[in-house]
């Protein structure tokens, strides 16, 4: 599985990456999941397309990125059904300066589950709706 | 006097406002003032109003938001209870009725919010039509002092949810928070609605909100370890 390529599961997962770190959401379920510093990088690399095998033994903090704690950290990826394997597609290359930033983690790969906004995302069913005329459409300080 | 009173905040709402205040002073139970905070709006919206003759205060601010708007509008209001309401959304007549009773019957309750229903702007509203809880501005309504409490609903930057970061800090001071089966609230739907277009900068207000709900629990941990 490490030769493999991911891409993100469906539209419903919308993600983001503040001063480094991710937030991903499922739009779908109102589920949303955070990341360590190092899963963050990983998540993003593999959410653009850089293959796993790309990312094992780089350097992250003090040591460097195993398979093994790899393909487990995939695997949940996987089970929350944030990304899905994406066989077909050429794998990116991992940038150096994503590459910097993973170097400079502490902390071991992890993503979180959290639901406790569920049932207040979820009642907004965004697709349904047209944009309004109003609001959303707030001045942007540009 | 009935107790409570009403914030709409608005923006180029001119083709909905007029609908939306007159299901407020159409409850069975009036309120005992009504605010509409125009946020900037570049239509003839005040002009609508002022043409409606009733008793409706227009406060005006720089377009800031729905959540500055809001809070804006409560901070202009002393009633023990405060309803919000989009300016584009309409209740049904008992809305009102239904959640001061349940205030009443449940001293310990905090905010009180209703099941909502879609309906199409091009066509009646179809009471048959599925209902789901309505966790939303136009559904709420809540003790003043929680508002104190709780603090200013703030929009996340260049997006939406800040009803859904402003109930979960609620949530997350332990207060009570209701939900009425009932759907007492009707929620207006544009018009070749079912175009599956996503939109960018609602997304990314979510996930602001999703990384300040993790931000307060670190800090809770922190505070609590």
């Amino acid at each position: 599985m490490q030769q493999l390529v991911y891409a993100v599961a469906s539209k419903d997962i919308v993600f983001e990456s503040f001063d480094g770190e991710a937030v991903v959401l499922d739009l779908s379920t109102g589920k949303y999941f955070g990341f360590s510093d190092s899963g963050s990088r990983v998540w993003e690399a593999l959410s653009s397309g850089v293959a796993a095998h790309a990312l094992v033994g780089q350097t992250a903090g003090t040591s460097t990125i195993r398979l093994a704690e790899l393909e487990s950290f995939i695997a949940q990826l996987l089970e929350f059904g944030l990304l899905v394997p994406a066989a077909d597609t050429p794998a990116q290359p991992i940038s150096g300066a994503l590459l910097a930033e993973l170097a400079g983690t502490s902390e071991p790969l992890k993503v979180d589950i959290h639901d406790d906004l569920a049932d207040l995302i979820v009642v907004d069913p965004i697709h349904e709706v047209e944009e309004p005329r109003g609001w959303p459409a707030v001045k942007q300080a540009s | 006097m009935s107790g409570y009173s009403v914030v709409i905040p608005a923006f180029n709402a001119a083709t909905t406002i007029a609908e939306t205040l007159r299901s407020v002073v159409a409850q069975s139970i009036k309120p005992d003032d009504i605010v509409v905070v125009d946020d900037g709006s570049t239509d003839d919206m005040a002009a609508v109003i002022n043409a409606l003759d009733l008793k409706v205060r227009l406060l005006r601010q720089e377009n800031a938001g729905p959540g500055s708007a809001t809070t804006r509008g409560i901070a202009a209001l002393s009633t023990p209870f405060i309803a919000t309401l989009d300016a584009d959304d309409l209740w049904l007549p008992t809305k009102i009725e239904e959640q001061l009773a349940h205030f009443r019957r449940f001293a310990q309750v905090a905010g009180v919010f209703t099941h909502w229903r879609n309906f199409r702007h091009d066509r009646p509203d179809a009471p048959d039509a599925g209902a789901v809880p309505g966790w939303s501005r136009s559904t709420m309504m809540i003790r003043r002092e929680v508002f104190d409490a709780v603090g200013p609903i703030v929009d996340p930057p260049g997006g939406r949810g800040e009803m859904i970061d402003w109930i979960a800090r609620a949530r997350e001071a332990g207060l009570a928070l209701d939900m009425l089966d009932e759907a007492l609230t009707l929620r207006r739907i544009r018009p070749g609605s079912l175009s599956y277009g996503r939109d960018a900068t609602r997304d990314r207000g979510y996930l602001e909100v999703a990384r300040l709900a993790m931000q307060r629990r670190a800090r809770n941990r922190t505070e609590s370890s």
